[in-house]
């Protein structure tokens, strides 16, 4: 079976100017490797959580993922053609296909618009539906088995008029009205409110579980990806440490990264007793990083060979792939 | 004895003709060597109490009406003058953004003197610095910090200087407003961590204000659970995050995904926040409560003792278990 999308050795490099030299900004040596080398693929109506620490390229990687960033190099492919090539032939059908949900909703719309006028827009440009009348028919269905009823009231509302949680909706709704084959939901309910952000989470699970619509869920918040998706992607500094089945990755973590991460992921029940693994450092930047594994300056197993050279990604259970030196 | 008390606490804004009831008829005893969690989504009024009590909000706009009693003295009667002792030396705040409490201009070590001349002007250049590392080693900050500018510095750095800066008088009483929420779990949890160790080593009283759930069962003894400006739970960590009496905790805590065993159903409460600027007669969460009946429409509950240190504000509550 060939799947949706296949990443391949994806990179993506950012030039960092040099401030040091007084009053010349050029490109200087730094290179920022946002990305460095990341593969995967994903099947149609899977769903991928990727998550990291704050600076390890989870955002960057989505908005190559829908071609808002170019790669430095590495190729992505999507129902076996490469994206360069599609958006060549067929822009409007590929953005059409891959549809983004953003992390605040309230800077995703003009303000100056109204719910009828953010929705119906999608439709016209793609030439779904013959008149206005039945265009917003299509959005008032949409809107109406997403609960936000009666759907009227709404339509001629302005953004501000919103609460954050019905926004975000709206925004879910936009993204799924043209029936894409892929959605990028990048920190898509980390704004919101515990209470609402379950409602939300639902309302996308049940969307996509209709559509058949793969999604790469991007979040830091380990939680909710655990509850999403069906495989999970652990990045450190650009890099993918740790790739498998969500309970394969949150209950048997291979990678030590993984395994920090996972055990300071505090619980609600006071009962449990759980030990943490505490590292000490912060997250490094990813400018210039050495020849040797990213994570072994904060890593508490580090030896010398880590500092070296890079792990490989070897395969130590069912689907399911870390890069460590540690591992059997 | 209790080192801080809130008595009939109601706080309202007043804003464009509206009047906005941010924190309604709060009650509240915390005692010497406490660690109190105030938990409630946005706009649940948890970081109004916590700049009510150091009198921080804008007299202009601002009613307060009730009682928060210090060490025995009402901090809502005394002189500005008065209260500026008080404030940092006894009772000191670390803020969610520390970034945007700290002047970008100023090197840190030149703040801190700053904020310590203030209380302490007699106090020479060395001593302060002493001082200050001296503090900087309890947050784990290497001594460079303090010739540095805060852009030179990461989140959780900030954090830690935020943190230090709070301490430096070693006060009584230390209110944590969303002070980790920003940074990353890592992060998050060795700051927690270093909290819990000063405050076994420098007696503080602690109150810690998040929307994280998580944070507050790990860190904290007593937890307080707000909604829409009013409390309706509050009693032992172990007991409330266990046994949630109120339909809201319960609710609250059904919204966590959980991380062991069977991923089961999320659930989330229905609709939203009410409008704080309208009274309400019943229940505030009767709108969006499972169980609500006509009661809960009609009356306002009543803050209920559960058990001895276990108070819960709902009709339901004491229906069922309360004699």
């Amino acid at each position: 079976m060939s799947s949706l999308i296949r990443v391949n050795n994806l990179v993506k490099w950012y030039s960092q100017r040099s401030v040091n030299k007084k009053y010349i900004l050029g490109h200087g040596e730094g290179i920022i490797k946002a990305i460095d080398e990341v593969s995967f693929s994903l099947d149609k109506g899977e769903i991928l959580g990727i998550i990291g620490e704050s600076g390890c390229g989870k955002s960057t990687l989505g908005r190559l993922l829908v071609a808002l960033e170019k790669p430095t190099d590495g190729s992505i492919e999507f129902e076996g053609q490469s994206i360069d090539n599609i958006l060549k032939q067929n822009p409007l059908q590929f953005r059409r296909d891959c549809q983004m949900i953003f992390q605040n909703p309230f800077d995703t719309f003009d303000p100056r618009n109204s719910i009828q006028k953010i929705l119906t827009t999608a439709l016209k440009i793609h030439n779904i539906g013959a008149s206005k009348e039945e265009r917003i028919n299509i959005c008032i269905k949409f809107m109406e088995d997403l609960g936000i009823k009666p759907a009227e009231d709404y339509l001629y509302r302005y953004p501000h008029e919103l609460s954050g949680g019905q926004l975000q909706r709206i925004s879910i709704i936009r993204s799924m009205l043209l029936n894409p084959k892929l959605i990028i939901a990048d920190e898509a309910v980390s704004m919101l409110d515990v209470s609402v952000r379950a409602d939300i989470i639902n309302v996308l699970l049940k969307l996509v579980k209709e559509q058949e619509t793969a999604m790469v869920f991007i979040s830091h918040d380990i939680l909710t990806t655990h509850y999403i998706s069906d495989v999970i992607a652990v990045m450190y500094l650009g890099r993918i440490v740790e790739i498998g089945k969500t309970d394969d990755v949150i209950h048997n973590p291979r990678h030590p990264y993984t395994k920090v991460l996972i055990s300071n992921c505090a619980s609600i029940d006071p009962l449990e007793k759980r030990s943490v693994i505490k590292i000490s450092g912060e997250a490094p930047t990813p400018i210039n990083t050495g020849p040797g594994c990213f994570f072994y300056p904060r890593c508490y197993r580090a030896c010398e060979k880590c500092k070296e050279s890079y792990p490989i990604m070897i395969e130590v259970g069912d689907e399911h792939y870390a890069s460590c030196f540690y591992l059997e | 004895m209790s080192l801080l008390e809130i008595k009939n606490l109601n706080v309202k804004y007043k804003v464009e003709g509206k009047e906005i009831n941010a924190v309604r008829n709060i009650s509240l005893n915390v005692e010497a060597k406490d660690s109190i969690g105030i938990v409630g989504e946005s706009g649940s009024g948890k970081s109004t109490l916590a700049m009510a009590i150091l009198r921080l909000l804008p007299e202009k706009i601002v009613e307060t009406t009730g009682e928060i009693i210090f060490d025995g003295i009402n901090l809502l009667e005394i002189s500005e003058n008065k209260l500026r002792k008080i404030r940092w030396k006894d009772i000191s705040v670390v803020f969610q953004k520390s970034m945007n409490s700290l002047s970008p201009v100023h090197k840190i070590g030149f703040q801190i003197k700053d904020i310590y001349k203030v209380h302490e002007p007699n106090a020479t250049d060395e001593e302060i610095k002493e001082k200050v590392l001296e503090l900087f080693k309890l947050v784990n900050l290497a001594d460079r910090v303090y010739d540095l500018y805060p852009h030179e510095l990461s989140g959780g750095m900030m954090q830690r200087v935020s943190i230090a800066l709070s301490l430096i008088f070693y006060p009584k009483l230390l209110i944590l407003d969303e002070a980790t929420t920003a940074l990353d779990v890592v992060t998050q949890g060795q700051i927690l961590d270093e909290i819990m160790k000063l405050q076994e080593k420098l007696h503080l009283t602690r109150i810690m204000i998040t929307h994280d759930v998580s944070v507050v069962s790990s860190t904290c003894k007593k937890v307080a659970v707000m909604y829409a400006g009013y409390l309706l739970e509050f009693g032992y960590v172990s007991d409330v995050l266990t046994k949630p009496k109120h339909p809201y905790t319960q609710g609250l805590l059904k919204s966590f995904p959980s991380f062991t065993g069977e991923r089961k159903d999320l659930r989330g409460i229905k609709g939203s926040l009410p409008d704080l600027s309208i009274l309400h007669g019943g229940c505030i969460f009767a709108d969006r409560c499972e169980e609500a009946t006509s009661i809960c429409f009609r009356e306002k509950p009543k803050m209920v003792k559960f058990s001895d240190s276990w108070n819960v504000a709902c009709h339901l509550v004491v229906g069922e278990d309360y004699e």
